[in-house]
């Protein structure tokens, strides 16, 4: 229900509410093929080995064209199918770019609420919206790969600026170190009080790596647990994008059902095919007329 | 707006792998998300992914005998949880008698060679519509 984006979905989450607020959320985002899957699966061995539960979202992008999607992140973490401590949810981007779906959010609330100690949300990491996990994960990692060379330079900005920690995978490759330094250096210069991501170097596949990361995630919790200034002015920013898009949500919703049902709507769109009216009128109008503005200036041009 | 969920795997030791990618490529071109679990898969790996999944049909490849053993097993262990999802068993190598003896058993569709893809995923969508498979 919540993946199908009801609003009705909206009132269970609101019960789940005082069940939830402690897992821990960890985005991995990066662009295909850096490893992220193998990464996810690497770090739920690690929480399962702590004795903590987790539950995974795995983000796949749906065709654009179809509105279909093969969701197929799941295979790198097969081997905890059965392991009633791992619960892993595969979800489709169903239009939303880069990753986040208004599901997502819901879908972490549910697996908060299910008492998972640890949540980790694997997304697609292609276009410019990746960066929106960041807004609800605690934790960022970004996935990058060796080889990218100038790429680095030209990886986009959102992206270097949500990252909370950094991992080069696939460290065996030449160039690991040199993209390693590259990304060091764009962090070299971090504000007062702020939170310095590391630029890690690891081979998931390879079990190399591992450690380090949870150990940068655990030193990402206690800065965040300091509430230093800079963190809790980010905190503001993002909730404050989060809360926009909530109800950005549900206002289309509830544009999309008047549209279906306001006769006016639809009868004002044959004067405005005819070339009787004007669409900005008339849009000024229908505007007013649900609510959403003051009343027109009559006088107006 | 909704979706149709689809499972599709491939059983037991077979590593065929070409069928279940074919035909989850097919799924996904006509709108549906499909869990793509690969090879491997026993009984209890799938019912515990249908159940992650929440899934609405799911699709077993198979290009062994296999699925004689398995799928029995399967069925037992949705009736078992409770789970009303509807199996749909395709594979080159299974004869009339088999695709028979499986929709007794309670497979809802069983397609053998030269099964035409679009009445596999008209099957899918006439299942998830809950209405039985023709």
């Amino acid at each position: 229900m919540i993946d199908d984006g009801h609003r009705a979905a909206w009132q269970g989450l609101e019960q789940l509410f005082p069940l939830s607020g402690s897992a821990l959320v960890v985005g991995i985002t990066g662009p295909p093929g850096a490893g992220k899957s193998t990464l996810t699966d690497r770090l739920v061995q690690l929480v399962r080995q702590q004795g903590r539960s987790v539950g995974v979202l795995a983000v796949d992008p749906s065709s654009p064209v179809s509105g279909g999607a093969i969701l197929g992140d799941r295979i790198r973490m097969n081997r905890f199918t059965l392991d009633e401590g791992v619960f892993v949810r595969s979800l489709a981007s169903r239009g939303h770019f880069g990753g986040i779906t208004p599901a997502t959010r819901g879908a972490i609330r549910v697996m908060d609420a299910m008492g998972r100690d640890v949540v980790l949300v694997e997304t697609v990491g292609v276009g410019q919206d990746e960066v929106d996990i960041a807004r609800l994960a605690h934790t960022t990692i970004v996935v990058a790969v060796p080889g990218l060379g100038d790429e680095v330079q030209a990886m986009k900005a959102g992206i270097l600026e949500v990252g909370d920690l950094f991992v080069v995978n696939k460290a065996d490759r030449p160039d690991a170190d040199k993209t390693a330094v590259q990304l060091e250096n764009i962090f070299r210069r971090t504000a007062e009080g702020g939170w310095r991501p590391p630029v890690l170097k690891a081979q998931a596949l390879h079990d190399v790596g591992i450690d380090e990361i949870w150990q940068a995630i655990e030193q990402h919790r206690e800065y965040r647990e300091q509430a230093s200034p800079a963190y809790r002015a980010k905190q503001h920013a993002n909730c404050l994008l989060e809360l926009r898009a909530f109800l950005q949500q549900g206002l289309q919703a509830e544009l999309a059902q008047r549209l279906d049902t306001e006769p006016e709507i639809r009868a004002s769109v044959d004067d405005i095919v005819s070339g009787e009216a004007d669409i900005y009128a008339t849009s000024t109008r229908m505007l007013h007329k649900l609510g959403l503005t003051p009343p027109p200036d009559s006088d107006l041009g | 707006m909704s979706r149709i969920r689809v499972l599709v795997g491939v059983l037991g030791m077979d590593q065929h792998e070409l069928g279940a990618v074919g035909i989850s490529k097919m799924l996904r071109d006509q709108g549906m998300e499909v869990i793509y679990t690969g090879c491997f898969n026993t009984p209890k790996s799938i019912v515990a992914t249908a159940i992650e999944e929440d899934a609405d049909v799911i699709g077993i490849s198979s290009h062994s005998w296999e699925y004689l053993y398995y799928i029995p097993e399967l069925l037992d262990l949705l009736a078992e949880k409770d789970l009303d999802i509807p199996i749909v068993l395709g594979g080159s190598v299974i004869t009339d008698e088999d695709a028979a003896t499986m929709r007794a058993r309670g497979v809802a569709a069983v397609f053998g060679s030269g099964s035409v893809v679009t009445d596999m995923v008209d099957t899918v969508r006439s299942l998830v519509a809950g209405e039985p498979a023709s």
